[in-house]
């Protein structure tokens, strides 16, 4: 368990961070999102002890991470820009995390490099961008940390290999209780994949949710109705009305039985809950507290 | 797949092994450099210098061979040293430098290790380098020694000194070094701020001392420059030089230097070690870590610039003060303008903190105005309470004072005296002797002491009215450091009485029948002949039992004559006797002229410098009869050279001239000297009157910088007594009379 509690950081005069406090499950894929600049990466360079907060505090297990060498241990921090030991291959990279990790895992990091088709022995400054992507990612997961946090860890790297990243982290929470923090500025990598969902904004945290939360209290329906349903729309905490001829989209938010039962008062001909995106939730839940979502996230 | 146990509860130290030695093999490429620069230029010259030795066992001695590569060894030393100071900047620079890249800092710090661990594997991988190549070198300097068969006993303690001194002062440079790196952002930063940090406080220092140079002129800013001792107070770079030079170096003792940095060493670390703790990684990339320490770093740059420029606009344009202030404005903002680009990266950055620079260049105006000018009289009073001064008049006596109560004398005195000359207007400081001042007995006085911080500070005061030193004078002779010091210096002082001097200094007592055997004298002369080791100055006990018998009254007198023996190495010397002076004691110097006459070739030497008023007793009729003739006999012929005297009486503007011969002979005995120069400073003289001597010869000499010239003689037409002196194809000729003044307390009754 990470407790993150009221973590303010000032880079000379601008407010990165103001106040953030959140907590992440054990075992859990916590996705951080939020736009550039929202304060992504200095929460986790915070939450890697990297950084030093101005105030507050981020306890893993009730232990602080910062100059705490136990803790670290068990804490893979994966950079935006990826570092490597200069002029060093994979295998040179392998004998420095052996030799700064204690829980290095040698037959993973074989396994992964088989996986993910990449020359041990070839120098990683000679990797395209996405296999140095997935160089440190490899890496990093070879170390079978309790936390593994990424900052923008899927940009640059293919969809394939996405879906194969994607893959191991879900493996790794799965099969020794990796707890994974990913930070993204876009929705669509974290879709299917996070349980909770926090976005920053300016430096705040906006929404800090269970995903399966927020899809129980709000939702979407297609319906044509025989009947005029203003009256019916009227009552119900509508989000967004879309009519394509007779169709009506409505997303909206309460509970599905409520908003099934409410909308049959305008006599539907058709009426569907569809599941809605992780976008979807999410534009409705800015929008909810008076942002405009599009602005914030991608 | 094996998970290892958490080590977390098992390693509360400050770093891990495994991380350090990590980074220490990756550094392999800076052991590899630091030893191909040892090798080239410490094994490999040694390898050449050693076996070019082997040629001679044929025609060398042993000793001499030995000689040779003792001295070899100890310039090995210099050497050593130095290369092992520049490779701890060179090594702590690289294994900081991904400290100082933001993507690898952020990489590292995420890492489980803690500060420590990186801060201390930076000092053990740059030690692992020297190590593997100083050390390495240094073991085949040995090899090279031994298979030359020259690894004598004598030399194994110059090279071990070697070694522990370049390890010492590695470290020592290390720590600079790190502390650099734990404020910089940037690798080019840290170097330039490893170099700052070694060099900013004696920068800051000779940019005061070059605006006190044209201000306070009586401070001697020269010497103040040019002092190791001063700099060894202010940066490891010269205490590395004078400990590595030896005790010749420096006065201060070698292990006081040395026990100095382990001191400043340490804090340097403990600083460095702070600072890194401390370091926000967020910042890495900017080229000062601490934003204050940026500024501070920054307004110590551009004051030291601005002096600069401001010298350099003077030397420009012929040392107007105008120029100079222009220079120093323009030193202030290039320099606060480059500075500002570099720190801020960013050209755009160069007009940043405006008012600060207007309220630092007000200040340092205001301050550089201090110091230029000496207001406030801030180093007038600067005299310490305590410690050691020394007292130089010009370059004719010295004496040092260390007891306290001498100090304090001597402090109340030089205060009183620096009062006197700000109030009186007619005495200026730092003016040359001109006409104007006739009448006026000048002379010159210079004050040294230690400062509390040890740095040497010296007052010099040019051509001041002796009569506004007197009071020191009285404190010097009342004190009995003058008589007891064993290194009392008197080796310039030609001007008291007897000197004889083998580029060493005598002095004999006018009383010498009774208290200079003339055995002494002649031993002291023989010696000079036959032994360079004579050439030493005779302090100690010779001097002491010259001195003691008849105390202060010994430098009431006249001079009594000066004799210069030279020797050189190929049995060869020149002697001279200077008839300038007022002999005394003429069955001595007789016996003295004897023995010149029979070793050496006279030889006639003049000091340039002094021209005016100045008669060469060279041209005295019979010179060297004079020696044999008694007290009263000699006045007597010296009186028939002396057309006229004349009394000056300084308060009343009254003028006795005195042109008989018995009159004459009346007043030459009280008279301080007989040429005009060479009275001694410590001999006091009667400041109411000035006395004129004109002689009646004619035979000019002529001279020029080179010495004397005898073959040229002016045309008689330009012996017109009237004429100062003349000036032809870089030929002078002196005037006939000179200025002198009465011994204090014998002016004769004729001329009351």
């Amino acid at each position: 368990m990470i407790d993150i509690k009221d973590i303010k950081k000032n880079f000379g005069g601008v407010d990165a961070l103001r106040g953030v406090s959140t907590k992440v499950s054990d075992g859990s894929i916590f996705g951080l999102i939020g736009s550039n600049g929202s304060g992504k990466s200095t929460l986790l360079r915070i939450m890697c002890g990297v950084f030093k907060p101005d105030s507050g505090s981020v306890v893993y297990d009730g232990e602080p991470v910062y100059e705490n060498y136990g803790k670290k241990q068990s804490i893979v921090y994966l950079s935006d820009e990826q570092y490597f030991l200069p002029h060093s291959t994979l295998s040179d990279m392998r004998a420095f995390y052996r030799s700064t990790y204690d829980t290095f895992d040698d037959g993973l990091y074989m396994k992964m490099t088989e996986m993910f088709g990449l020359d041990r022995e070839r120098k990683i400054n000679t990797f395209s961008k996405g296999m140095q992507k997935q160089s440190s990612l490899l890496l990093g997961l070879s170390v079978r940390p309790k936390y593994l946090l990424c900052d923008e860890t899927f940009d640059g790297i293919d969809p394939v290999m996405r879906q194969l990243v994607r893959r191991m982290i879900a493996e790794s929470v799965a099969e020794s209780g990796l707890t994974a923090i990913i930070s993204t500025h876009n929705l669509r990598e974290l879709e299917d994949m996070t349980d909770h969902i926090c976005l920053l904004h300016r430096g705040e945290i906006m929404i800090d949710r269970e995903l399966d939360d927020m899809k129980l209290t709000i939702h979407k329906v297609q319906a044509v109705f025989e009947l005029d349903p203003t009256e019916a729309l009227s009552r119900l905490d509508v989000v967004s009305h879309e009519t394509h001829g007779r169709l009506h989209t409505i997303v909206c938010r309460g509970g599905e039985d409520e908003i099934t039962e409410t909308l049959s008062s305008a006599s539907p001909i058709y009426c569907e809950v569809i599941p809605l995106t992780l976008e979807e939730i999410f534009i409705s839940e800015m929008e909810g507290i008076g942002y405009d979502a599009k602005k914030i996230i991608e | 797949m094996t998970q290892k146990k958490s080590l977390s509860e098992r390693r509360p130290h400050l770093v891990t092994g495994r991380y350090m030695l990590g980074k220490a093999k990756r550094g392999w490429s800076v052991a590899m450099l630091i030893f191909i620069v040892f090798m080239l230029f410490f094994t490999i010259l040694s390898m050449m210098y050693i076996s070019s030795l082997g040629a001679r066992d044929y025609y060398m001695s042993h000793e001499d061979i030995l000689e040779r590569v003792l001295n070899y060894a100890v310039s090995l030393r210099a050497t050593f040293v130095a290369l092992s100071c520049l490779s701890a900047i060179f090594a702590g620079c690289y294994f900081f430098a991904p400290m100082h890249n933001k993507t690898s800092a952020v990489f590292f710090h995420s890492l489980p290790e803690r500060r420590s661990g990186h801060f201390i594997s930076v000092i053990f991988s740059s030690a692992v380098s020297y190590i593997l190549g100083a050390v390495t070198n240094f073991v085949l300097v040995l090899l090279v020694f031994a298979a030359n068969g020259r690894l004598y006993a004598e030399v194994v303690w110059p090279l071990l000194s070697a070694l522990l001194l370049g390890v010492f002062y590695f470290i020592v440079f290390l720590s600079f070094t790190m502390l650099a790196g734990s404020v910089s952002g940037t690798t080019a930063i840290h170097a330039i701020m490893t170099l700052f940090l070694l060099f900013f406080i004696p920068a800051m220092y000779i940019s005061v001392l070059m605006l006190l140079r044209h201000g306070v002129r009586y401070l001697d800013v020269g010497s103040m420059m040019g002092s190791l001792e001063a700099y060894n107070c202010m940066s490891p770079v010269f205490r590395a030089i004078s400990v590595t030079g030896g005790p010749s170096f420096s006065r201060t003792p070698l292990w006081l230097l040395v026990i100095i940095d382990i001191f400043v060493a340490a804090g340097a670390f403990a600083l460095a070690f702070f600072a890194y703790k401390k370091r926000p990684v967020e910042r890495t990339g900017t080229p000062i870590i601490y934003a204050p320490l940026s500024e501070a770093v920054k307004y110590i740059i551009i004051g030291p610039s601005a002096v600069l420029m401001s010298e350099i606009f003077r030397e420009f344009f012929d040392a107007r003060e105008a120029w100079s202030i222009i220079g120093f404005l323009v030193g202030l903002l290039l320099s606060f303008m480059l500075c500002n680009t570099v720190l801020n990266r960013s050209a755009k950055a160069m007009f940043s903190h405006r008012r600060g620079m207007l309220i630092y260049s007000a200040s340092a105006c205001v301050a550089a105005l201090i110091f230029a000018t000496g207001m406030f009289g801030i180093f007038d009073y600067s005299v310490p309470v305590s410690g050691r001064i020394t007292i130089n008049f010009g370059d004719s006596a010295s004496t040092i004072f260390t007891e306290k109560d001498d100090v304090k004398n001597v402090r109340q005195a030089i205060k009183d005296y620096i009062s006197v000359l700000r109030n009186d207007e007619e005495t200026p400081i730092g003016t040359i002797i001109e006409d104007d001042n006739f009448g006026t007995r000048m002379t010159s006085l210079s004050v040294s002491y230690d400062t509390p911080f040890g740095i040497p500070l010296r007052y010099r005061f040019y051509s001041v009215n002796y009569k506004y030193i007197e009071p020191i004078i009285d404190v010097i002779l009342d004190s009995d450091t003058l008589y007891a010091e064993d290194n009392l210096d008197f080796s310039y002082s030609q001007n008291i009485n007897m000197k004889l001097s083998a580029s060493s200094s005598m002095f004999m007592n006018d009383k010498t029948e009774t208290t200079v055997p003339k055995e002494k004298l002649r031993d002291v002369l023989i010696e000079a002949e036959v032994n360079e080791e004579a050439s030493k100055p005779i302090y100690s006990s010779l001097l002491k039992e010259l001195l003691t018998p008849n105390s202060k009254d010994f430098y009431q007198r006249q001079a009594i004559g000066y004799l210069t023996t030279q020797t050189s190495k190929y049995g060869e010397y020149n002697e001279y006797y200077d008839y300038s002076q007022f002999p005394l004691c003429f069955e001595d110097l007789r016996k003295i002229l004897e023995f010149a006459d029979a070793n050496t070739n006279s030889m006639s030497y003049v000091d340039p410098d002094i021209l005016s008023r100045f008669i060469y007793y060279d041209s005295l009729p019979g010179r060297r009869a004079l020696s044999s003739l008694t007290y009263d006999e000699y006045i007597k012929s010296i009186a028939k050279c002396v057309r006229s005297i004349k009394v000056y009486n300084v308060k009343t503007g009254e003028v006795k001239k005195f042109e008989s011969q018995a009159d004459i002979e009346k007043i030459l005995p009280s008279l301080a000297s007989l040429n005009g120069r060479n009275i001694s400073p410590l001999t006091k003289t009667e400041a109411d009157y000035s006395v004129i001597v004109e002689y009646n010869i004619f035979d000019y000499r002529t001279f020029t910088n080179d010495g004397f010239d005898a073959d040229k003689y002016p045309d008689d037409s330009e012996n017109d007594p009237s004429v100062e002196y003349y000036v032809a194809d870089d030929i002078v000729v002196a005037p006939d009379s000179c200025q002198t003044w009465f011994l204090r307390g014998d002016v004769p009754d004729i001329v009351k």
